[in-house]
């Protein structure tokens, strides 16, 4: 048996505190982030690497989450971002979207995007298309409940982007320090059931 | 350096996979059990190693350590990188369960072959020594994102110039983890020289 001594215990545990004291927090997943929000009609997709850079040139690929047929497909900009406005057909089918999105070493993430048609909208949908818009922003105090409702629709999205945004990036999933402590408690005690059966035997 | 799900081909699962065991074998059977808490305490650090970023050129780089675990564990490296990587996958989405073969190949071959190749050198005074550590560190994680590049241009379509782009971008990381597995070494060597001298005769 080798004696305790001569392992280096001391000083690996010594290592393995300086790094996990420099671990960086809030703890960056080593993965691609994505996260997309739906603004409107509009579909944002953001994405960025661990420590929030963003993924510039990202393949990304929209797919229809059922049938896997490819929707959209486009590049990340400068900011890691990608929008692209729903089409009637998914508006009608209600779809949900998966929304992947690849950088080239390797790694890949997906977001899956329920679209949300709001109820008041589809009944209006129609009345918005075939009013022109000339007669929608006509004289004042002749609007209707009907177009009242697309304009104030049309604000509470664009107000309501930036905390969908926001919601949609909380989502994503980020090691917490419990899943640190439990994996190397994982990998110890792992090791002390191995050295209790070996010395048993 | 972690490959995710739902990139590679099948054959390149399968082969990453059946290498994998190939080497978390001979690693289990050449493990010497009364060292199993360096084992455990080395796969720990890797476990953590992975979340320490560095926001170095274009890709996402972090430590990964492979020179060190390869120096010290040797062919045992193979099973502790394994436990980790799952470790990792379950935790925090690093790669992932499918991948988890091709992903321990990727980094646990380099640490053996590192290990094994610069051991003989630890021996032969300080300034090898130290030598030693530098190339293991560097070039574990050298062949690694070599590795790495590799799978990608073997599985597919377009991620040939990202696969250079992978092992350029970890230049930078490549030589930090070279001093830090020559800090590492240099100070065990100090304070434990014995674990540098048995390490040879143990496989």
């Amino acid at each position: 048996m080798t004696p305790l001594k001569n392992q280096p215990i001391m000083p690996l545990l010594i290592l393995l505190i300086i790094i996990l004291s420099s671990v960086p927090t809030p703890i960056q997943a080593h993965q691609v982030q994505v996260f997309a929000w739906q603004a409107g009609e509009i579909v944002t997709v953001e994405s960025k690497f661990s420590g929030g850079r963003p993924l510039v040139k990202g393949q990304v690929d929209v797919q229809h989450a059922t049938t896997g047929a490819s929707l959209y497909q486009g590049r990340t900009n400068d900011q890691g971002h990608f929008s692209f406005s729903l089409a009637d057909t998914v508006k009608a089918e209600k779809a949900p979207l998966r929304i992947i999105v690849s950088g080239g070493d390797g790694h890949r993430n997906e977001w899956l995007l329920q679209p949300e048609v709001a109820h008041v909208s589809q009944e209006t949908d129609q009345a918005a298309t075939t009013v022109p818009a000339a007669e929608l922003s006509g004289t004042a105090g002749s609007v209707s409940n009907k177009e009242l409702t697309i304009i104030l629709e049309r604000l509470l999205e664009e107000k309501l982007a930036p905390i969908r945004r926001s919601l949609a990036q909380s989502q994503e999933p980020r090691p917490k320090l419990t899943d640190i402590l439990g994996g190397i408690g994982y990998l110890i005690g792992l090791a002390g059931i191995i050295a209790w059966i070996k010395s048993r035997k | 350096m972690h490959i995710s799900e739902g990139i590679l081909t099948g054959p390149v699962l399968l082969g990453g996979g059946a290498l994998t065991i190939l080497g978390t074998a001979i690693g289990l059977k050449r493990l010497n059990y009364d060292r199993i808490m360096t084992v455990a305490l080395l796969a720990s650090t890797f476990f953590v190693a992975s979340l320490v970023h560095v926001p170095i050129g274009p890709v996402s780089a972090h430590l990964l350590l492979g020179g060190l675990m390869g120096i010290i564990l040797g062919w045992a490296a193979f099973p502790a990188i394994l436990i980790a990587l799952l470790l990792q996958a379950l935790f925090f989405q690093y790669g992932g369960l499918l991948v988890l073969g091709v992903n321990t190949f990727n980094m646990a071959a380099p640490a053996v072959i590192c290990g094994l190749v610069l051991r003989p050198w630890l021996q032969r005074g300080r300034k090898r020594q130290l030598t030693a550590a530098f190339v293991a560190g560097f070039g574990s994680l050298l062949l690694s994102a070599v590795l790495t590049a590799g799978t990608l241009w073997v599985s597919d379509r377009g991620f040939a110039q990202a696969a250079g782009l992978l092992v350029a971008g970890n230049i930078p990381i490549m030589l930090i983890e070279g001093c830090i597995t020559l800090f590492i070494i240099g100070f065990l060597a100090r304070v434990q020289p014995e674990i540098l001298a048995f390490t040879i005769g143990d496989k």
